[in-house]
């Protein structure tokens, strides 16, 4: 920005950020020190008058939004409420007259949104404090105090970040953080279908929860270790069978001396097309005891009763991977045929000089390329099928149901388990419990590969 | 490279051996056949006496037919070694596997309405017959392609699309049938109709098919542009600029991504509700541009790969960082912003959860997802399978359309991105 | 500030107030896909008795079945009138969903037969109106395969179904009607003092009646599958099955002269025959306490359960009235579904003490049967099933 800020210490670093502030309030003359309750104060004294009554404008708000609006939600924050819905006779209605208590639900959302909308005005505040002391400096410099049309001028240049992050990090905030902030709340309360809002209150219980999941409750966490085994095996052999399948039938199709090669990837790509959800209910249909699959089986004598695809736990397992490849191997055929474009031709030229075969080349030059530029490609596909609800959800909902699990079937994910929890049981608290597990598998997984990965390393190399 | 460019001799002398094998397969296990051709007649016929019969149920002609082309142009290689030749047998090679599936799904039709033979005459008695004559011609004509130096590679693929399209085809087929329910005790409709199109369109009190194919399309429409936009100035963002924290930003989004979507759900809604949009299509539109604008990471990769030296060479040249993303990366970057805009679009078409916990009892906001999705459940699924598959027909041709005209942009995109980045 | 505050917030509810007063009264009500031509009518016709207010009712599709779900996923969101099972009412009350009847009860409680109404009390409270005494099953079977005496005891309508090469038809992978094996039994599904479910399915004769499923499900007559299945291949493959009323028509469609209808047979426990039992259900319509109005919610809650409509629901939906005089009506009582119901009736069990928690692992159990996934006995099955109910 220039000499004056950010502030650094005497070998030249930067100082963090409270250090600073509070530097500022030592350094700064009378107007910067009131601009610490005024926001904008110093700024309008120095004649930067729009950018001040702009920080003053919204420090007004924010402080109607907390009396008017954010208090009644965060004084609740402890208890989550504490009064619910009342009932009263009432003689001339004739009827128990219902006066509403606290929502518990809204008193956590809200203050969460309240949270992170003092963190955003802390750091406004920050910045109008800054940019006071700013133009205190200048002034005392004799430096001009620039227009505010040339700060708008920065934001599509030095500061471009911050004017192309803005809209979609407010959609990510109001759709996404907060949401998930929230919902990691809700696995430290009892929010369940006995403790619902409006008419009842749910309260904070700690680590209940999670103590449930993993040990306490026998039944709940004996579920949750079988269906998180499955789930790690269904998401190994999904996301095996799919690359290897995939590539090989890219390899097919993209080989010297076949034909037709745009109409073979069309066949294919026809069944991306047709959404996801159509296909599989469509599978589910086909597959079904009753199905034509079975029914054209036994008519034609190959069986004599019918084949259990969907509703025989060992059968169930097997035909949703199998299934799945039917539904995800045109998508990395798509893939891989474009990476399998670029490896130069003359390698395998050389190599079939050499005498090698088809296998061999495939393990000693296709692979090993391949490998080396998709791990971000695997990694992304390794955490989508552990989340994969729709293939599961879809062909099987989960079954066949067994007694020896709570809620949940043979072929349950993770994340199939939680919605089944939330959706049918208004388990809230559960699910929420299961999804942080979720998110932590796959955050953690995904972080380190990532980060490993030639990728984030070669970043700057490409360019 | 002459030696190339010849005929595999050794293979081509196995030809006439297979095709031999095809002809007897196709004679032999007929002879042991009893059958009863009427219900009154005691008269038994066995095996080729079935061939001639006035009343023969299988009308084997064609086959026959194609098996003994195959022997003659065999034969006829066996004098004559020529590629033209060859390509003739692969031909009736071919022709012969065609007859034969046609040959199992007539006869088998036929069967069935006579009712005169034994339920499990395909397998027993017919079958080996039968499925060795198809094994035998499929790996004749593997032989007679890689004599040619063909790549052998079409039996496979033949193969595979055809297992990847027969559930297409039967989602279509029964989109046309004009009997309802979804479990019927035959394959190929009996009847066929277009009345559940048009019955999508007409009756609409309940499901409006009509009116939740244009939310959709609006949804659908507006959140691509928006997704698409917002997506490529945050790849854009990470990409080329360089600011405090911004390996902590996209560290961030990478993991906000992991979350399962529908967790949060709940939480969604009530903020949808608290600011007034609850069961409006609004709503949708925030949700979905809200839920992609963390795909950005493709786009990101994408944007790597364009040589910075250009941007630098821009900068000289007096232009800010707002100039260099519309003048520079823009212009090179089509297949990313089609990839991202193609991903953008689909998201609404194939959504069925978020829209039922925004949208809950309110049908008309519904889009056609979730309508299709409510025409399968237990209560309506007798009446409407038809017509949901009317239904996911109408959905998909758009999107194969869109995907057969550009998907070359699409692996572009993706491999540009996902791979390099 | 703050009288400054409380008196604006007064002013603001005064005039939503009178704003209201002058405004149609908007209310919603919820009932399944196959009601709501139905209940437009009704509805109309209740417009037409009120005129002195002016009401603006809309409908929504939300089944019986799903209403609770629906219902505790936003209660404000939730329709102001909604039908829902009576087995939901322990949970909703819980959740204070309901209004109680106190406007017309007396009405109410003379004009429905004493069980509805029962199935519509907790706590000596009345909570919701009663819309039909019908949300039971019985047995459909074909006059042609079965005999009036195969049709007494499972073992004959099996044998019968085997000796036509036809089927006979029972959802068992469904709580609902695997119940009625354990509770011929003698079983019982209660609630414990603090609310939560009790079941005792696993004991001596809860697993002589898990061995009678097991012998049932693998009867090579036994079919399984919903409604679907059912309606559509009733006559063709099936030749008897286990359904509720809301059949009714498309099985005598399907039937024809053969259509038939009796109280469900009884199966072999152990040495001897007992009687299958059956849930008795009961469909009842509840007011919404979140609603605007109560007074009118309630209002065309009681239009929608009363004598004249629910004449008209079994007019045009075949549906069991709860209504005592309905119930008198000669149409009625000439229906044979109707009049298996009643049979079957006697040895039904109140589905009023059955919560949620219920029917995954009894559908878990069923599907295990099915599957004839036979690697646990059913002692175990039933253990780790009770275990999964009581939790």
């Amino acid at each position: 920005m220039s000499k004056f800020l950010p502030i650094v210490d005497e070998k030249g670093f930067k100082i963090n950020a409270f250090k600073e502030t509070a530097l500022i309030f030592k350094r700064g003359d009378g107007a910067t020190k009131l601009s610490f309750l005024l926001m904008g104060f110093g700024c309008i004294k120095r004649k930067q008058y729009i950018k001040g009554l702009l920080y003053l404008f919204m420090q007004i708000i924010f402080i109607a939004y907390m009396v008017g609006f954010a208090w009644q939600y965060l004084s609740n924050i402890g208890t989550l409420g504490t009064e619910s819905m009342k009932r009263e006779w009432s003689e001339a209605r004739q009827i128990y007259v219902r006066t509403p208590g606290d929502n518990s639900m809204l008193i956590l959302l809200f203050s969460v949104m309240s949270i992170l909308l003092i963190i955003a005005f802390v750091l406004i505040w920050r910045a109008s404090v800054r940019s006071c002391y700013l133009a205190q400096c200048y002034e005392k410099n004799g430096i001009k105090q620039p227009a505010f049309k040339q700060e708008i001028k920065a934001l599509l240049d030095k500061r471009f970040h911050m004017t192309m992050l803005a809209i979609p990090g407010l959609m990510v905030m109001a759709f996404t953080v907060l949401p998930i902030i929230f919902m990691i709340l809700i696995a430290f309360t009892n929010f369940d279908a006995n403790h619902q809002p409006p008419g009842k209150l749910f309260t904070w219980v700690g680590l209940k929860n999670f103590t449930d999941v993993f040990w306490k409750d026998p039944l709940i966490s004996s579920t949750f270790g079988k269906i998180l085994v499955w789930t790690l095996v269904w998401a190994v052999f999904a996301t095996i069978t799919n690359y290897f399948f995939g590539m090989i039938l890219a390899i097919m199709i993209n080989k010297k001396g076949v034909r037709l090669k745009k109409m073979w990837r069309t066949i294919f790509v026809v069944t991306i097309a047709v959404p996801q959800f159509v296909s599989l209910m469509l599978m589910s249909q086909i597959l079904h005891d009753l199905g034509p699959l079975n029914l054209m089986l036994q008519k034609w004598g190959f069986i004599d009763r019918t084949i259990p695809f969907l509703t025989d736990a060992t059968y169930a397992r097997i035909t949703v991977i199998l299934v799945n490849i039917w539904v995800g191997i045109p998508y990395t055929m798509l893939i891989t045929s474009g990476i399998l474009m670029n490896i130069p031709a003359d390698l395998y030229e050389s190599a079939s000089i050499d005498g090698a075969t088809p296998a061999r080349m495939f393990f000693s030059i296709t692979l090993p390329d391949m490998l080396f530029v998709t791990t971000p490609y695997l990694i992304t596909t390794f955490v989508g099928n552990i989340n994969n609800f729709n293939v599961i959800y879809l062909l099987t909902k989960g079954g066949p149901l067994v007694t020896d699990y709570y809620q949940a079937g043979k072929t349950d994910l993770l994340v199939t388990w939680l919605y089944k929890l939330t959706v049918d049981k208004q388990n809230y608290s559960l699910a929420s419990t299961i999804g942080i597990f979720v998110f932590i598998v796959c955050a953690s997984l995904s972080l380190i590969v990532y980060n490993m990965s030639g990728s984030a390393k070669r970043e700057e190399e490409f360019q | 490279m002459k030696k190339k460019a010849s005929l595999k001799k050794n293979l081509v002398r196995l030809l006439p051996l297979l095709s031999l094998g095809l002809v007897l397969s196709f004679v032999l296990p007929w002879l042991s056949v009893n059958v009863q051709l009427s219900p009154e007649s005691s008269s038994v016929k066995t095996g080729i006496g079935l061939l001639t019969s006035k009343e023969s149920v299988l009308n084997v002609k064609a086959l026959a037919l194609c098996a003994v082309a195959a022997f003659l142009t065999a034969v006829l290689i066996l004098f004559k070694l020529d590629k033209k030749l060859v390509l003739l047998h692969a031909l009736t090679l071919i022709a012969s596997v065609i007859v034969s599936v046609a040959f199992v799904l007539t006869a088998k039709q036929k069967v069935d309405a006579s009712g005169l033979l034994a339920e499990k005459f395909m397998v027993s008695n017919l079958g080996i017959g039968l499925w060795a004559f198809q094994i035998i011609a499929i790996l004749a004509l593997f032989v007679a392609l890689s004599a040619m130096h063909e790549p052998v590679e079409y039996i496979v693929l033949t193969i595979m699309a055809s297992v990847w399209l027969l559930p297409i085809i039967w989602l279509v087929l029964t989109a046309f049938r004009q009997e309802p329910g979804a479990y019927t005790p035959y394959l190929l409709p009996k009847n066929y109709t277009v009345d559940n199109f048009s019955r999508l369109f007409t009756e609409t009190q309940q499901f409006n098919f009509p009116r939740w194919y244009m939310n959709t399309l609006v949804v659908a429409v507006i959140t691509c542009v928006l997704t698409t936009c917002m997506v490529l100035m945050i790849a854009f963002t990470f990409s080329r600029l360089r600011f405090p924290s911004r390996r902590t930003f996209m560290n961030i989004g990478l993991i906000l991504g992991m979350f399962p979507g529908f967790m949060s759900m709940i939480a969604v809604y009530h903020i949808l509700k608290a600011i007034g949009l609850a069961k409006s299509l609004v709503s949708l539109v925030l949700v979905y541009t809200g839920g992609g604008v963390l795909n950005y990471f493709i786009a990101k990769g994408f944007f790597d790969t364009i040589p910075k030296s250009l941007d630098e060479a821009a900068t000289l040249d007096g232009a800010n960082k707002n100039t260099i993303f519309w003048k520079i990366i823009l212009p090179s970057s089509k297949p990313i912003v089609v990839y991202t805009a193609i991903t953008a679009f689909i998201a609404p078409w194939v959504d069925f959860i978020f829209v039922s916990v925004i949208m809950k009892d309110d049908y008309q906001n519904y889009t056609v997802a979730l309508g299709l999705f409510k025409m399968l459940e237990r209560e309506h699924i007798y009446e409407y399978f038809t017509r949901f598959c009317a239904g996911a027909v109408l959905v998909a041709i758009p999107i194969t359309l869109l995907f057969i005209k550009i998907q070359k942009f699409y692996v572009a995109g993706v491999v540009g991105g996902a791979v390099k980045g | 500030m703050k009288k400054l505050l409380s008196l604006m917030l007064v002013l603001g509810l005064m005039l939503s107030a009178g704003s209201a007063l002058a405004e149609t009264i908007a209310l919603k009500v919820w009932g399944s896909q196959e009601d709501q031509v139905m209940l437009q009518e009704m509805v109309e016709s209740f417009k037409a008795a009120n005129p002195d207010k002016e009401y603006d009712i809309s409908f929504g599709v939300v089944s019986e079945a799903d209403a609770k779900t629906k219902y505790l996923e936003d209660p404000e969101a939730a329709a102001d009138v909604f039908a829902f099972a009576n087995d939901h009412l322990y949970e909703l009350v819980n959740a204070d969903a309901l209004y109680e009847v106190t406007i017309n009860k007396e009405e109410i409680v003379n004009a429905n037969v004493a069980s509805s109404i029962e199935a519509a009390t907790k706590d000596d409270i009345l909570y919701a109106y009663p819309i039909t005494a019908d949300n039971g099953y019985f047995l459909y079977y074909d006059k042609s395969v079965i005999s009036e005496e195969q049709v007494k005891s499972l073992d004959g309508i099996l044998e019968a179904c085997n000796n036509a090469g036809k089927k006979m038809f029972m959802d068992v992978s469904n709580g609902w009607y695997i119940a009625s094996f354990f509770l011929g039994a003698g079983c019982e599904l209660g609630l414990s003092e603090d609310g939560k479910q009790t079941c005792n399915f696993n004991n001596e004769d809860g697993v002589k009646a898990g061995e009678a499923i097991k012998a049932f499900t693998a009867d090579p007559a036994f079919l399984t599958g919903d409604d679907a299945i059912l309606t559509g291949g009733f006559g063709d493959t099936i030749a008897a099955g286990v359904s509720g009323t809301w059949n009714a028509a498309a099985i005598k469609e399907k039937l024809g002269d053969n259509y038939a209808a009796a109280k469900l047979p009884t199966f072999t426990f152990g040495e001897e025959q007992k009687q299958m039992s059956s849930f008795g259900g009961f469909k009842l319509m509840g007011v919404n306490t979140m609603t605007m109005f109560p007074e009118e919610a309630m209002a065309l809650a009681q239009w929608l359960t009363n004598e004249e409509n629910q004449l008209k629901r079994f007019q045009m939906r075949s549906i069991g009235p709860s209504n005592k005089v309905v119930a008198q009506n000669e149409d009625v009582l000439a229906d044979k579904a109707l009049a298996a119901l009643a049979a079957q009736a006697e040895f039904a069990v109140s589905q009023k003490e059955v919560l949620g928690n219920y029917w995954q692992p009894a559908e878990a159990f069923g599907t295990t049967m099915e599957a004839k996934d036979y690697s646990k006995d059913i002692q175990t099955l039933l253990d780790e099933m009770v275990a999964a109910i009581t939790n």
